[in-house]
């Protein structure tokens, strides 16, 4: 065992957008503050031209090896429910933000009283109007491109500042749905957007040439380039092992483990913030067992890992008998968003967020004259039947017995693997249906044939509420300023901490949340 | 390129990986051109035309044999294999290459890997490049189509009343 340089004020585990942005206000509020970054994934290379042309000329995927592999060969999925973790994030120097879609939505005020209002899940213990400030902030990092107002007027949820960029106009093909939105009185929206003004809508966002679409990664660059942050280290290739507790109520030290070697080395800090998406922060926190804590740390109520969640994905495919003027969806993301049934009177059901594909309607033209198409068989097909989907995501309710747990074996990255137990609560089926409902009533409105209308396979890319956030560690494993309960330095950043999922994407509220956390800590630190 | 295009260069080129020099000759990349070419007569218009292109070609010829892995040796092997296709095939061996479902029968020949690794990721390049065009659209993946703040926008949208 060795010590690694010495001791820190600060050890942050994991570079995700959750890290980086603690780490960015720890910063700007003391530049010298000494930060170490574990991360067990290494550095992704970005903004590499060779890079985008292997993705432009190959079409294969440029983070197949900093993602999880295949169920089978790696992680145990053991409910009822199969849970798909393969590119559901990704280990390496800026985490998920490396590969995500940059959708970046507000969660609104009935979220955060879900049990309150449904009898289901949990209350937040924090307020809309409290996250309101820093959901400003976290849209001005992101560089979030949207409009407020939805074709109703409404600008709901509430927001003191504007979009810190326009929203990016509708894509033309969007106009049907558009229609059938506006024949059934339902409103629709922009898509709001991680997009920095330098985009050049390339749309190869998974592998952007320049740097367009927001990722944590960035934010280290800029803060690693930063001569004032002298104290701040980075530690690639490095999956940290487990917390050593100095007594009950204090963390003294981080172990991690060479992925190689296997040697254990050590780094002591004053404070700790766990900030390793949900699969691997509850897991760590079951892992680091001793004296003080002999069920890992937080867990004496035996709930670290558990009320799993992430939201069901529902689908309706269906096609026009042709595209007289080939529309395609032209951007790599979608430019269209309803969130009528994101309301309050839908809560009881789950809340339904709905969106255009970001794919459809679309003809793979390199493909079919790779496959030996002839120009006038290309010529037919752009002009022949127009597939196109709804898509959703429905909130769903947590659930005691769905669980994350430590697998067997360990992955790529050197840590152990992820078991998931997932089953669905039993109505969700029913409640399903009638989402599913909804949105084959707006394609028939359409005048499309419906050819799939269905829930698709669980994959793990916004599982949340592993840790999740409440006011006694009966009922929680983190309190509303997110330290793990009892534990004087020990906090927990991640959509973890999120009692409920609502229906939209997480990462805008997670930023929020960071930097609220990052004023906490900094708040802490001014009062000792 | 981390799957299938890998595994085929690494069988294909062995050592050679490591040549990251661009020293394609004259003639070579002037074959390599006419490919280009020849994808755009098969398939484009003049909505797109090569000239046009040349740049961003050129830009992913560099790319390709500068960095690891380069494709130096597999431009290098396509080049000898399109000129001894043009003594059997004459003025058709495009068609040949990019019709005839023999060239892409049996993956433990040269010339399914070239076919592969060169004609169908030249094909993906043209289509981004501009080459779409010809079937509709303003936009496509990979086209560098420009900022959605300039009054000409980047796609074909829908303004509507929003
Ligand atoms: C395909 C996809 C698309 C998405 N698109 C969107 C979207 O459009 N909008 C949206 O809001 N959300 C989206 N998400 C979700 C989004 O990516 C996550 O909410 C967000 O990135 C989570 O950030 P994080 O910092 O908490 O965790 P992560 O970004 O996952 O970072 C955690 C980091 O911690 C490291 N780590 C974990 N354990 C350890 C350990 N023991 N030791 C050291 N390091 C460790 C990991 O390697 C990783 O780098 C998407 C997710 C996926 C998979
Ligand atoms: S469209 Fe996507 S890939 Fe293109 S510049 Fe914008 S963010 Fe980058």
């Amino acid at each position: 065992m060795s010590n690694r340089d010495s001791n820190y004020q600060c050890v942050i585990v994991g570079s995700g957008v959750a890290g980086a942005v603690v780490a960015q206000r720890l910063l700007e509020a003391d530049p010298k503050t000494s930060i170490a970054v574990i991360e067990a994934g290494p550095r992704v290379p970005l903004k590499d031209r060779r890079r985008w042309w292997d993705f432009v000329s190959t079409a294969e995927n440029p983070y197949e090896k900093y993602h999880d592999l295949a169920l089978g060969r790696e992680n145990q999925s053991v409910g009822d429910e199969t849970w798909v973790f393969q590119e559901s994030r990704l280990m390496g120097r800026g985490g998920s933000t490396v590969h995500w879609g940059g959708w970046a939505l507000r969660f609104k005020e009935e979220d955060f009283q879900t049990c309150s209002r449904t009898g289901r899940g949990a209350d937040w213990p924090i307020s809309y109007d409290e996250l309101e400030p820093y959901y400003g902030l976290a849209e001005h990092l992101l560089g979030v491109s949207g409009k407020a107002e939805d074709s109703h007027g409404k600008v709901n949820p509430r927001r003191s500042s504007e979009y810190p960029l326009d929203a990016f106009p509708f894509v033309v093909a969007d106009r049907p749905m558009i229609h059938a939105f506006e024949n059934e009185g339902i409103s629709y929206g922009h898509m709001p957007m991680a997009r920095f003004r330098k985009c050049m809508t390339t749309g190869t966002c998974r592998y952007c040439p320049f740097g367009a679409r927001f990722t944590a990664a960035y934010m280290w660059d800029a803060m690693e380039a930063n001569p004032q942050y002298e104290n701040l280290r980075m530690f690639p290739d490095s999956p940290c092992e487990r917390l050593v507790c100095g007594d009950r109520r204090s963390v003294r030290a981080i172990e991690i483990r060479d992925p190689k070697s296997g040697d254990i080395s050590r780094i002591e800090a004053e404070k700790f913030v766990i900030a390793s998406g949900s699969y691997e922060s509850p897991k760590l926190l079951q892992r680091s067992e001793s004296q003080y804590w002999p069920s890992g740390i937080g867990n004496d109520f035996d709930l670290v890992g558990r009320f799993l969640i992430s939201h069901p994905f529902l689908h309706v495919r269906a096609a026009f008998p042709s595209n007289a003027n080939r529309w395609n969806q032209e951007l790599d993301f979608p430019t269209l968003m309803s969130r009528h049934y994101d309301s309050p009177d839908e809560q009881p059901q789950g809340k339904l967020f709905l969106f255009k594909d970001r794919s459809r309607p679309s003809l793979d033209l390199a493909s079919m004259m790779i496959n030996g198409k002839r120009r006038v068989e290309i010529n037919r097909a752009s002009i022949g039947p127009m597939e196109f989907e709804l898509q959703g995501f429905m909130e769903e309710f947590s659930n005691f017995d769905n669980r994350v747990t430590v697998g067997e074996g360990r992955n790529r990255a050197g840590m152990p693997q992820t078991k998931v137990n997932f089953s669905r609560n039993t109505d969700f089926r029913d409640r399903a249906a009638t989402r599913l409902a909804i949105m084959e009533r707006i394609v028939r409105i359409m005048g499309a044939k419906i050819a799939v209308s269905a829930v698709r396979t669980q994959r793990g890319d916004h599982a949340a509420s592993t840790c999740r956030m409440g006011s006694s560690p009966a009922d929680s494993v983190v309190d509303r300023n997110l330290q793990v309960h009892d534990v004087e330095n020990l906090w927990i950043c991640s959509n973890a901490v999120f009692p409920t999922g609502a229906a939209v994407n997480p990462t805008l509220t997670l930023t929020a949340l960071a930097t609220r956390l990052g004023d906490h800590l900094n708040g802490l630190r001014r009062a000792s | 390129m981390w799957h299938e295009s890998q595994e085929l260069l690494e069988q294909f080129v062995g050592t050679e990986l490591q040549d990251t020099t661009d020293s394609l000759g004259d003639e070579q990349r002037r074959e390599l051109w006419q490919l280009f070419v020849a994808i755009h007569d098969t398939w484009g218009s003049d909505a797109a035309r090569p000239e046009e292109m040349d740049s961003r070609w050129r830009e992913f010829i560099h790319e390709k044999c500068v960095h690891s892995p380069s494709y130096l040796p597999v431009y290098r092997l396509a080049c000898r294999l399109f000129g001894q296709l043009r003594r059997v095939h004459g003025a058709q061996m495009y068609d040949y290459l990019f019709f005839d479902p023999e060239v892409s029968a049996d993956p433990l020949t040269e010339l399914y890997r070239v076919k592969k690794l060169v004609v169908d990721e030249f094909i993906r390049v043209y289509v981004s490049s501009g080459g779409f065009r010809a079937y509709g659209g303003k936009n496509y993946g990979g086209f560098v189509s420009g900022s959605r703040f300039r009054s000409q926008r980047p796609y074909r949208t829908f303004e509507g009343k929003q």
